[in-house]
């Protein structure tokens, strides 16, 4: 097991290691000049000269690259191009709010996902198995941002009972997260009831059932728990997609998240909070992944010794 | 009696005398509670306040609140008002003399003198600063006594106060700034009726009321400016009433608001001009008839009515009505009108009978797309095949500092002295202010001389002839000049749109 | 019986209205009434119903209903340009990780970092690189749906790899390349094609989330998504124009999934997704 992490982790350094290099060669390519947008659109060639020394672009790439490197291993991730503030403050500010939204928007697509998915999975082929499935793909099927104006639209200006701007309050986060839970919803019912289906077909199901009622209760437990544990998988990897994929939502809602910072920072060519951003993303992705992985290997054996 | 009833007795009782005491303590006819804040949107992106940095029109309508200067422009977009400096008086035509306002502090204590005039100017023309262009005629900014400047220019400089008053070099607490940094921009420290107090890049901004303003004292404690990028919401959330004054709207919120009484929807002059102009250095548009037909093909005025929902003035280049120097009699009357078959004949007449094709280049915003799809439609018509090229920001500053554009949205100043828009022709600017590439010597001269012309009248005549001049090759031309379109909850009282400000010490908000 | 009836009603709904989109797009010329960007400024945000638009006009006076049918072909080629670059991608890719296992960890760690990319931002920043239009936008799209294909591909091969049978041809002497084309890959197809199904529906939403930030059709192109961007600003005076693509939208995008879950059914009720 141990030998199971330590790999694992290994991976993760990989991958980080192949993040910073993509983004930092990415943000390279990309045209657009950082001085241009930091001097001013109207600045002179020599004020734009002199920013772009102040900055550290004029120097070859790889120099660049290695000094941008050894800060990082030294955890210092520079200052914003755009407003010199230290971007562990930017990442600071914005983490904790698409954090959150990511976490209240996967409880809410489990918390409804999952017993979607088990109706639709116990009741197969009748009409509630068609009906939670339609009502769970509805919710994959409309684009995100339309659903937040109309939310918007009926509780904050229609009924006034929640508010139209976040503000930081816990119920700020509702809307939101139902906005971005609703594709996620779609995807968990989705794969809870083929789990399950999975699961109920096999033969100690059919066995409980034949024993009776107090052994069928039990299994069933047993099976739902089992039926599970690729749902875990699922809802793992939505989070990495929601963390990353909010920027919509953020700006719908008026959240100043990771979305809205890094898709600013990109257009403002600001390659320290962008670089700084996208791994953090990745990290976090990485990291989650891990999680969930080991605890599959925890849970069967098998994995581990792939 | 019963227990229950000797509770319902109590219970009177206490209604009763709290029945009475209220009746004595409230309020009586006092008129309407009033807030002590202010909820202002914002649409663009606000990171720094630092206006040396900062060219956005937005953060110098926000920090108009909290920095001054030592003139200021008034409501009407031309007079000129003191505001840090009293009295002025030109000594030379390279030199004048301000004289200070007494007793002023900046928000960190530290006094406002003639030193921090001079740093205040100074630092706006430094090497690194932004607006370093708009000061590239100071020559020095001399201390004559604590209360007493001197400016002196490079050259004679007709449009020095005016540039003063437009460009507006904040001055700002010179210790803070030697204190703070690169975090001044985070947190200017000036000497207006508001200070900042906390600063959320790309999210939120709050002031509060200076309490020592030398001047009459904010009426609001506290003000607060939210960045919410997306159109409905702001609409929603001054409708919820968590928003209560919106800037800059588009004509469809004019339209919801309109069947809305609580709301008004206000406006006021504007300082912007949109305007899309050619790049001369490529074919065709080397030839001035191919872009006075493409002139002609676009019909403004229906643009105007439409997607700009009537708001604004279509004009002819490169004046604004609101500019000095702007000739209602000549220029009233629209030299390229629309009239898709002149355009055709100019067309034919250079040599393009059957159109051509060209390029577009706008930035990647939903007002830049809709301009674009309409002049696509409307030069369609002619036989000119327009490819719409759309970029961030970055990529068409830079596209456009280079000269790989053919037609290229920009804008421009709609109010004060011709030098703020003059520089767009001139030779010198090429690449920088001038991205049309387009110059001639004639126009260099005069351009020049009215630049140092004193004599009012004779200025007069050289600009209007470098403006014909111009007006005739047409390098460029207005899409509209814009006007100030707001949106206010009506409980809020004392509000006055302003072209460069969204200025909040006169304001009260009911309850 | 009922069961697979009711699962398969869906399916064939799904089927009938992803028919309908396919003459649509390939009629629109004869269906529209106008073509799709011929503007009237004049008479733009018309109700629907008013004279010769059916469903209204849009901002800028072009017809809704004409957009909508043109933008149909936008939809397909965008479902058919992502699915045809993510396949073509990732499954040679996962076959080859799951087949040979060499390859196996430098192609997953691959996948890994492709994964770790949020997708959105990789679009912006491919399309900053490569300038903005459908066709690159479509491409990052196309790349960061390549991951699914990898895994399903290699879970497929690895199922099969060391069976009898595949045992039994390599023994005979068939060439590997023979054993995964004729032994192997059949057994993708299935998982193969029901993940494409869903990858059509997902594109066509990604593709209106780019539009949202402007990255994804140019004006004036009538995709689906570009109309929902521009004409929201109009949400409070004129919902229809937002009404009907988003509607276009939705129903498209449910045909596909409601198609993809009735194949996952019919062709093994017990297939786990492996996302």
């Amino acid at each position: 097991m141990p030998a199971y992490v330590v790999r694992r982790l290994g991976h993760l350094l990989l991958v980080a290691a192949g993040v910073v290099v993509i983004t930092f060669s990415m943000l390279h390519l990309i045209p657009g000049d950082p001085a241009l947008v930091v001097a001013g659109e109207f600045a002179s060639d020599e004020s734009v000269k002199a920013v772009r020394a102040r900055l550290g672009l004029d120097q070859p790439l790889h120099v660049q690259f290695a000094r941008y490197v050894v800060n990082l291993v030294r955890l210092n991730l520079g200052e914003s191009f755009r407003s010199n503030v230290p971007v562990r403050r930017e990442l600071a500010l914005s983490y904790p709010i698409s954090a959150q939204l990511a976490v209240y928007s996967m409880l809410i697509a489990g918390v409804v996902g999952v017993p979607l998915g088990v109706i639709a999975a116990v009741r197969r082929g009748t009409l509630a198995d068609l009906a939670t499935m339609l009502v769970a793909m509805a919710g994959l099927s409309m684009p995100s941002f339309w659903l937040g104006l109309n939310l918007i639209l009926i509780f904050a200006v229609r009924l006034g009972w929640l508010r139209a701007l976040w503000s930081g309050a816990l119920i700020d986060y509702l809307l939101p997260a139902i906005t971005l839970a609703t594709f996620s919803v779609a995807l968990i019912a989705r794969q809870t009831r083929s789990s399950m289906l999975e699961v109920l077909s096999q033969d100690y199901i059919r066995t409980a059932r034949a024993k009776g009622l107090a052994a069928r209760t039990v299994t069933y437990r047993h099976a739902l728990l089992n039926a599970l544990v690729p749902v875990i998988t699922v809802i793992g990897l939505n989070f990495g997609y929601v963390l990353g994929g909010t920027v919509i939502t953020e700006s719908i809602f008026s959240m100043r998240g990771m979305g809205l910072l890094l898709v600013g920072s990109i257009l403002d060519r600001d390659y320290p909070v962008v670089q700084a951003g996208i791994l953090v993303l990745a990290l976090n992705f990485a990291v989650i992944n891990l999680a969930v992985d080991l605890l599959y290997a925890v849970i069967d054996p098998r994995i581990r010794y792939e | 009696m019963t227990r229950l009833a000797k509770t319902w007795q109590w219970l009177l009782v206490v209604m009763a005398t709290l029945g009475v005491v209220s009746g004595i303590w409230a309020p009586g006819d006092a008129g309407p509670a009033l807030r002590d804040v202010i909820r202002v949107s914002v649409r663009t992106t606000v990171v720094g306040l630092d206006s040396k940095y900062e060219t956005s029109s937005t953060v110098g309508a926000i920090n108009s609140n909290v920095l001054e200067s030592l003139v200021t422009i008034d409501y009407d977009g031309a007079t000129i008002r003191p505001q840090l400096a009293t009295e002025w008086k030109a000594e030379s035509p390279t030199s004048w003399v301000f004289k200070l306002r007494p007793n002023v502090k900046f928000h960190d204590g530290t006094p406002f003198n003639a030193a921090a005039v001079k740093f205040g100017l100074e630092r706006m023309a430094d090497q690194d600063s932004s607006q370093r262009g708009d000061f590239s005629w100071l020559q020095s900014v001399q201390v004559v006594d604590d209360l007493t400047v001197r400016i002196r220019a490079k050259f004679p400089y007709a449009p020095m106060l005016s540039s003063l008053a437009f460009y507006e070099p904040y001055i700002v607490s010179p210790t803070a700034v030697q204190q703070m940094g690169t975090g001044f921009g985070q947190k200017p420290i000036g000497t207006g009726p508001f200070m900042y107090d906390t600063h959320i890049p790309r999210q939120k901004t709050v002031m509060i009321r200076n309490e020592n303003y030398w001047g009459e004292k904010a009426k609001l404690a506290r003000a607060e400016w939210l960045i919410v990028p997306e159109e409905n919401t702001r609409l929603a959330a001054l409708l919820s009433g968590e928003l209560d004054l919106l800037t800059i709207i588009e004509p469809s919120i004019m339209q919801a608001l309109a069947t809305r009484p609580q709301y008004a929807v206000i406006r006021g002059p504007d300082d912007l001009v949109d305007r899309i102009g050619f790049n001369v250095k490529k074919k065709p548009f080397d030839d001035p008839r191919v872009r006075k037909a493409v002139i002609h093909g676009i019909n403004r005025v229906q643009m105007l009515a439409t997607i700009f929902g009537g708001v604004g003035v279509v004009f002819d280049p490169p004046l604004a009505p609101g500019i000095w120097g702007y000739d209602p009699p000549t220029m009233a009357k629209l030299s390229y009108p629309y009239d898709p078959q002149k355009a055709r004949a100019l067309l034919a007449e250079a040599g393009h009978p059957n159109g051509f094709r060209t390029t577009f280049t706008i930035i990647n915003r939903p007002d830049h797309r809709q301009i674009g799809e309409v002049v696509q439609a409307d030069l369609k018509q002619i036989g000119v095949d327009v490819q719409l090229r759309a970029f961030d920001f970055a990529t068409v500053a830079q596209s456009t500092r280079q000269g790989d554009h053919d037609m290229y949205i920009i804008g421009t100043y709609g109010t004060g002295d011709p030098d703020r828009v003059f520089p767009e022709f001139e030779s010198a600017n090429f690449n920088v202010k001038n991205r049309n590439f387009w110059s001639d010597p004639e126009v260099d001269r005069l351009i020049a001389a009215q630049r140092s012309e004193i004599d009012p009248v004779k200025r007069l005549v050289l600009v209007r002839q470098a403006a014909a001049k111009i007006r005739e090759a047409a390098p460029e031309f207005p899409l509209r000049w814009r006007r100030a379109v707001q949106a206010i909850n009506k409980k809020v009282k004392g509000y006055r749109v302003h072209p460069q400000k969204w200025f909040l010490p006169n304001v009260t908000v009911e309850q | 019986m009922l069961k697979r009836l009711a699962r398969h009603r869906s399916a064939v709904v799904g089927l009938i209205v992803i028919g309908v989109l396919i003459l649509a797009a390939i009629f629109a010329p004869v269906l529209a009434w106008h073509a799709p960007d011929i503007q009237n400024l004049p008479n733009r945000l018309a109700q629907p119903g008013s004279p010769g638009h059916v469903l209204g006009t849009d901002e800028l006076g072009r017809d809704i209903l004409s957009r909508l049918l043109y933008g149909a072909r936008i939809s397909l080629a965008i479902g058919i340009v992502v699915v045809l670059v993510a396949v073509g991608v990732g499954v040679p890719a996962g076959a080859l990780a799951g087949y040979d296992s060499r390859y196996d960890a430098p192609i997953m760690r691959l996948t890994d970092l492709l994964l770790s990319f949020p997708g959105i931002l990789l679009a912006l920043v491919v399309v900053a690189v490569l300038g903005p239009g459908l066709r690159n936008a479509m491409l990052a799209v196309g790349i960061f749906s390549v991951p699914v294909f990898v895994r399903i591909t290699r879970a497929s091969v690895l199922s099969v790899r060391d069976l009898e049978y595949v045992h039994a041809a390599r023994v005979a002497g068939s060439s590997d390349v023979r054993i995964l084309f004729k032994h192997i890959m059949p057994n993708c197809l299935a998982p193969l094609l029901v993940q494409a199904t869903f990858r059509v529906a997902t594109s066509i939403l990604t593709a209106a989330s780019l539009s949202f930030i402007g990255l994804g059709a140019q004006p004036p192109s009538p995709e689906w998504g570009a109309m929902l961007a521009t004409g929201r600003v109009n949400l409070y005076i004129a919902p229809h124009v937002t009404l009907y693509p988003g509607l276009a939208i939705f129903v498209t995008v449910l045909a596909f999934n409601l198609l993809g879950d009735g194949l996952r059914d019919l062709l093994d009720p017990r297939l786990g997704t492996t996302h």
